[in-house]
């Protein structure tokens, strides 16, 4: 209940600076320009060789979605980054400390603030589909599953964001950490490519973060890839409230 | 109401704090003297259930803080020594955002933050943000969120720091306002808000307390040798030699020639009067007494006093 609390002050506080502002222009130009190259792409394609027989969410949504999975690996970590660590800096996170309010409470404020701003960074883009639908049928459980899809990544990113953002008290750091972090989450999936039989290259290509997207764009909702997810979340969840409560009380547990 | 007993923190090889024991009875407001890095804040900030005591235990209203936090938590106000605070918020929305953490109806909040805003002075201010509120009133701000959920137990630290002369009358009227009432930890600098506000003095030096008591036993515990200052005209070996048998008078210094007197510097036995045998002395011997005075410490000088000695040892 407590961290509602905290979910509304994350909100005020969000929306209060200019970051959160700036990362909503960023994104919405980026994806503005990808969907305006592929549109652009597709329209040469049927000039010249009239209409393809591809469903436009294949053709269009299916490489906007996963270009969108990338951008917002760059954008999350410019929400993220100030969660603990300008806390930390001013020194507020000790006056929260002072308060009834659990450690997982606070948490859990910060997470659902962040997955709120990602809420709003993501719905303005579907717009996109809704303007190809007045040209062309689209099927929306597609589109749906890919923006499921991208729930989950963007979920995912910003719990290594928490991570990360709890670790120091400078919000560059955060946000280098977390880039570099999805980075790698994001390359070891390359591994699988370059040692397609070696057995520990598979093992590791299933921590690919973007791997597990792939499902989600195509339309399928696959439920090991939503367990990744979760597990994932849960892990990075875990490790920040082990970082918070280890510099404050036992008490203060759960 | 609050015991702490023996408590020491170290943070990596600093030692902060080193085995302190002190308490404070249900209605009294203790004053933590020292001077900077002394320790008062670090443990404040124990208090405050910031972070555990690396050894020792503390208890507040009967929780102990080591195992029962989140109850000590509910019952506590603490005002940082610098406030920190959310700059994207207005005073009322920071507030709202503080008192949410009680358990409180919807009428009580709004009555709580009402009765704060009034008592701190922040009527003018309530719809600005906070980064652009001045020293002043973010230190109200402060003491605004520590009083919002009428603690039991208010721990400031340096609440009159950054205000000005009206203000701090304002502040220091609240704080006693509150004897008989809450349990009030304040530490400071400036001694006469001590003497002012307090009754039990707590002086506090390299992490270890050096004296306590109330400000009025503290200055007397210092007086035990009151120092009297004297100028006789007379010869100064015999003026010495008849002064040191005076019953009553500890011990002699002799200060040397100051114009027509020398000036002598006589330590009394505690509590003796010894200020008529000495004239008497004097004036028996056909000596003239230029100059007397007792010299009593404000709790300044006993503050400087104690920190010193501890720093020539």
């Amino acid at each position: 209940m407590k961290s509602i609390n905290l979910w509304s002050k994350e909100m005020k506080v969000g929306f209060g600076s200019p970051m959160a502002y700036v990362t909503f222009t960023t994104f919405l130009l980026i994806t503005g320009y990808v969907f305006n190259g592929f549109s652009l792409a597709i329209a040469k394609q049927s000039i010249a060789y009239g209409t393809t027989n591809m469903p436009i969410v294949d053709q269009l949504f299916r490489p906007l979605s996963s270009h969108m999975a990338v951008i917002l690996l760059f954008m999350i970590p410019a929400i993220t980054m100030r969660l603990f660590a300008e806390e930390r800096k001013t020194g507020t996170i000790e006056l929260l400390y002072t308060y009834p309010v659990r450690d997982l409470d606070i948490l859990l404020g910060k997470f659902l603030g962040a997955m709120s701003i990602l809420l709003v960074l993501l719905l303005p883009t579907l717009l996109y589909a809704f303007m190809v639908k007045q040209i062309t049928p689209i099927e929306w459980p597609v589109i749906i599953s890919q923006y499921v899809g991208l729930f989950f990544l963007g979920t995912s990113y910003i719990a290594v964001g928490l991570w990360a953002s709890n670790l120091s008290d400078n919000q560059i750091v955060a946000a280098i950490l977390t880039l570099g972090s999805l980075l790698g989450f994001w390359l070891v999936g390359w591994l699988t490519q370059t040692f397609p039989t070696a057995l520990w290259a598979k093992v590791l290509g299933q921590l690919s973060i973007l791997g597990h997207f792939d499902s989600f764009s195509k339309g399928v909702l696959n439920t090991s890839d939503i367990t990744f997810y979760l597990l994932f979340i849960a892990f990075f969840l875990a490790a920040t409230l082990n970082g918070l409560n280890s510099r404050t009380w036992r008490g203060a547990r759960e | 109401m609050i015991e702490v007993n023996k408590i020491t923190k170290e943070f990596g090889s600093i030692k902060a704090v080193s085995n302190v024991t002190f308490s404070v009875d249900k209605g009294e407001i203790l004053g933590f003297l020292g001077p900077n890095g002394a320790g008062k804040s670090t443990t404040m900030r124990i208090l405050a259930g910031i972070f555990p005591p690396t050894q020792g235990q503390v208890r507040i209203s009967g929780f102990d803080l080591n195992t029962q936090v989140m109850e000590v938590r509910k019952r506590i106000g603490y005002l940082p020594e610098q406030m920190p605070l959310y700059p994207e918020l207005t005073v009322s929305q920071y507030l709202d955002f503080v008192v949410s953490f009680w358990d409180f109806d919807a009428s009580k909040k709004r009555s709580q933050i009402e009765k704060v805003i009034d008592q701190c002075g922040l009527e003018s201010v309530k719809g600005a943000l906070l980064k652009r509120l001045s020293r002043g009133y973010r230190q109200r701000v402060g003491l605004a969120q520590a009083l919002v959920h009428d603690p039991e137990v208010l721990i400031l630290d340096e609440p009159t720091v950054g205000l000005d002369p009206k203000q701090i009358r304002d502040i220091r009227d609240l704080i006693k306002s509150f004897q008989g009432k809450k349990t009030v930890i304040l530490s400071t600098h400036i001694l006469p808000e001590v003497s002012m506000t307090c009754q039990k003095v707590l002086i506090i030096d390299k992490g270890t307390i050096i004296a306590e008591g109330t400000p009025e036993s503290l200055t007397q515990q210092m007086n035990e040798a009151a120092e009297i200052k004297i100028k006789v005209e007379g010869p100064p070996e015999e003026v010495r030699a008849a002064l040191t048998g005076v019953p009553g008078i500890k011990n002699v210094e002799a200060l040397g020639k100051n114009g027509k007197g020398s000036i002598f510097i006589l330590k009394a036995m505690n509590g003796t009067e010894v200020r008529p045998q000495i004239a008497k002395t004097i004036v028996e011997r056909n000596w003239g007494l230029l100059e007397m005075n007792v010299h009593t410490l404000s709790l300044e000088e006993i503050f400087v006093k104690l920190v010193t000695k501890e720093e020539t040892l």
